[in-house]
């Protein structure tokens, strides 16, 4: 071996034995050394004042690092309800679980043998932990930290309904109030209608809030079962989209019961800990909150003395005019509608678009023939018309939503019996002339905010099957873009909502285009869906997720958002008795929850 | 069953592969008490696995949804777990590749400094001031590190992984797990380093002490 080559290995073998010294040291920091190794590095240790420093710096750099133990992070309080939504999802698009399989609120034990509560919790539970994670965290609006103060061990349970005292501490939000249609026992389907939503629970208390209070039930003569129910902005009035006895689509208007009497006003200055107990701490939920003659003696005056050319002017007597006393803990006051107009009939509703004009004189919604013998079409029905009218003729045509004092239609571009995947293109439309006005940029079913500058569209192909009588989005994205009446820029200003193909969306805005809120349709049963809200920062069109804002939260079709609040309903069997009506209610400050009792049937009105 | 790709070639602490996803087993297996286990698991170590998830990629709405998706991902392998006293080492394992997948994914690793509250007692506002100081020299330096030697020191040091859970966790051998973890902490060694030189430099021209945001090296 030459000199060169012995000085080399020399060197080498001195490295070497500074890195296995360090290698120990590290080592020996996590785990206790082979006798002979922690001899050899002691040895080593004793002359090698480098390899000694290094020993040092590492136990100081591992006692730093220790030191982040002491920021423990805590998760969102409402990651249990979104992971159990998504196990959920997981095993029925596994086929492997049943969707609904609990028909009773199962007992906590039980809840450890099923799979089937972590659905029911879900539903449930995303909305108590909205609470708490503004509670904690200094306000819904505030994009919270993360760090919480109450530590989160166990998932979220599912709220008792029945209230005790004393009451929970509330939360003053100033929320608008919520409209829902539900049968009650008697078979009837009652109108029920909160106050104005002034003070939803804390987490803490949750167990011991009280259901949302109606303002006294009242018998509504419908003689379809609801599906969807859409309010005028202007009258008190509602368009009903539901099934017939013989279960044909049938659209019938009917004159709403007075509006709610305002709630207790909460303070100016609202402090939780001071500001008194909503009433339904005290109110069991199986009593009415007021008796009918209570109630009349405190409501507005009904929209039928309103001088307005609604329905009710050209009454239609139906068999079920005549109201019954109700044996139901839903009360049957004497403050029915008096008369329900059908404007439409031998047609299949589709989608979920139906809605007013903004200044409520025109009534919008997609239908096809009820015998499937053409694809969709737009309708319109005019306020004060005896029926309503098909504005489209080509059969392949949807509404979007309105723009102003127009709608917004789309079709595909290309149309045919055979399944494709196409573009599609959208358009304004008069709804008295049924004048056409192309929009550039290629988009779907946009849904334009109230201030016209943003709208949320499909932006991709779609799909057309069915022989043509329906059409899905297929490839692409549900996206915000910008609006402006020449078109939907699609090219930039995009934040996607969802890039997964559904079979049905329904995109809603709150009065200030700030709010969204999304449904989705579940591929595998679109009769339920998941239902988010999103925050829209209106100078860049991006969507922001907020939170503790309801992620993914199952629900039926047919939901109502805006003066600060989303109010959708559960499916069935989420409660183990049947829906309830969730309501989400956030101020700059505070944000909370409140839950309607169980109602069978129920349908938000929005 | 299909077989979740990412946990396709999940391994036992000594390298070997765990137990076959498809075949009569896992289509077998009871769903109820899938969820109920998976339910438990959650209840027990979500707290945990959030803040492993956070401190791996920094962002607290992408770790929760990350730690959703790893809970998701142990329900649909729940029979990949052969002894359930192995579930806390196979639920990191299961995290450690959502958190690789999702940083491959995005290709960026984002640090931002973050500060937490103290459990406990009040400290006192020097010690505030000094931990503010530590951590965020400390954040850094572990954005400076490879991934895989971070995991691997945050699973060690802040989640109390024994060697062969670590191994487990980070689907490796246990040679290979300690040899992974005594390269962390000489790259976190030097990564420290590297940051106070830095700040003693930017302290040496008058400027603001520098908080760069990281990344792999």
């Amino acid at each position: 071996m030459s000199r060169i080559h012995r000085l080399r290995r020399r060197a080498g073998h001195a490295a070497s034995v500074h890195e296995r010294a360090r290698s120990l040291a590290a080592i020996q920091l996590t785990e206790p050394l082979k006798p002979v190794d922690n001899t050899w590095l002691l040895e080593h240790l004793s002359g090698c004042d480098a390899c000694r420093q290094v020993l040092a710096v590492y136990e100081a750099d591992r006692a730093g690092l220790r030191r982040l133990r002491d920021q423990q992070p805590q998760p969102p309080r409402d990651l249990w309800a979104r992971t159990a939504a998504a196990i959920e999802r997981e095993a029925v698009t596994s086929g492997r679980a049943p969707r609904r399989a609990s028909t009773s609120r199962p007992s906590p034990s039980a809840s450890r043998r099923r799979l089937a509560p972590l659905a029911m919790l879900a539903g449930v539970a995303v909305v108590v932990v909205v609470v708490g994670a503004s509670l904690l965290s200094g306000g819904f609006l505030n994009q919270a930290p993360q760090v919480a103060v109450i530590p989160s061990s166990q998932p979220p349970v599912a709220l008792a309904s029945t209230p005790t005292s004393p009451g929970p501490t509330p939360l003053a939000v100033g929320a608008g109030s919520v409209g829902w249609i539900g049968a009650s026992t008697n078979g009837k389907f009652a109108y029920n209608e909160s106050a104005a939503i002034s003070e939803v629970c804390a987490v803490e208390r949750q167990e011991e809030c009280a259901p949302v209070a109606d303002h006294g039930s009242k018998a509504v003569d419908i003689t379809i079962r609801p599906k969807s129910v859409t309010r005028s902005p202007v009258r008190n009035e509602a368009v009903v989209v539901g099934t017939d006895a013989s279960g044909s689509d049938a659209i019938v208007v009917i004159a709403l019961p007075a509006a709610a009497a305002p709630n207790a006003s909460p303070s100016p200055n609202p402090t939780p800990a001071v500001t008194p107990v909503p009433t339904p701490a005290a109110t069991p939920s199986t009593e009415p909150t007021a008796s009918p003659a209570e109630t009349a003696s405190t409501s507005e005056p009904p929209a039928s003395e309103a001088p307005s050319p609604t329905p009710v002017a050209t009454p239609v007597p139906t068999p079920t005019a005549s109201v019954e006393a109700s044996p139901t803990p839903v009360p049957t006051p004497t403050a029915s509608v008096e008369a329900s107009l059908a404007i439409a009939s031998g047609v299949k509703i589709v989608g979920e678009s139906a809605a007013f004009s903004p200044d409520g004189s025109w009534f919008a919604f997609t239908a096809r023939p009820s015998d499937d013998s053409a694809g969709p079409d737009i309708y319109v029905w005019r306020v004060g018309d005896p029926k309503a009218r098909k504005l489209t003729s080509d059969h392949h045509s949807v509404l979007g939503s309105w723009a102003g004092d127009r709608l917004i239609g789309s079709r595909p571009m290309d149309t045919g019996t055979q399944p494709a995947e196409v573009s599609a293109r959208s358009f304004l439309i008069d709804p008295a002339s049924g004048a056409e006005t192309e929009l550039d940029g290629s988009a779907w079913r946009p849904v334009v905010d109230p201030t016209g500058q943003w709208a949320v569209t499909w932006d991709g192909t779609v799909q057309l099957a069915d022989g043509g009588l329906t059409i899905t989005p297929a490839s692409g994205s549900l996206a915000v873009h910008r609006y402006s009446s020449g078109g939907i820029d699609t090219a930039t200003d995009n934040s996607v909502v969802t890039d997964a193909a559904v079979p049905e969306f329904d995109a809603r805005w709150d009065e200030t285009g700030t709010w969204l809120a999304v449904w989705l349709a579940d591929p595998s049963d679109p009769t339920i869906g998941r239902l988010s809200l999103h925050h829209l920062d209106r100078s860049t069109g991006k969507i922001e997720r907020v939170h503790g804002a309801p992620k993914d939260v199952t629900a039926l079709p047919g939901f109502s958002i805006g003066d600060g609040r989303l109010a959708w309903a559960t499916p069935p069997g989420q409660g183990g008795e049947g829906s309830r009506v969730q309501v989400v209610a956030w101020s700059n400050d505070n944000v909370g929850a409140v839950e309607s009792g169980p109602v069978e049937n129920v349908v938000v009105i929005h | 069953m299909v077989a979740d790709p990412t946990l396709a070639d999940l391994r036992d602490p000594f390298g070997r592969r765990s137990a076959p996803m498809v075949g009569a087993m896992s289509e077998a297996w009871d769903h109820d008490e899938a969820g109920a286990f998976i339910e438990t698991l959650f209840a027990k170590h979500h707290g945990e696995i959030y803040a492993y998830l956070l401190r791996m990629l920094r962002e607290p709405e992408l770790a929760a949804d990350l730690t959703q998706d790893a809970f998701v991902k142990a329900y649909k392998n729940y029979e990949t777990l052969e002894k359930p006293e192995n579930a806390r080492a196979w639920l990191y394992q299961i995290a450690h590749r959502v958190a690789l997948d999702e940083i491959r994914r995005r290709k960026i690793i984002r640090f931002f400094p973050w500060t937490g509250e103290s459990r406990g007692s009040a400290p006192s506002a020097e010690r505030l001031v000094m931990d503010a100081h530590l951590s965020g020299d400390m954040q850094r330096a572990l954005a400076r590190i490879p991934e895989r030697q971070r995991a691997a020191l945050l699973l060690a040091e802040l989640h109390d992984l024994t060697g062969l859970e670590l191994a487990a966790a980070l689907g490796v051998s246990h040679v290979a797990a300690r040899a992974l973890l005594t390269r962390a902490r000489e790259s976190l060694r030097q990564a420290l380093a590297a940051e106070r030189e830095a700040e003693d430099e930017a302290e040496a021209n008058g400027a603001a002490p520098s908080r760069s945001t990281g990344g792999p090296r």
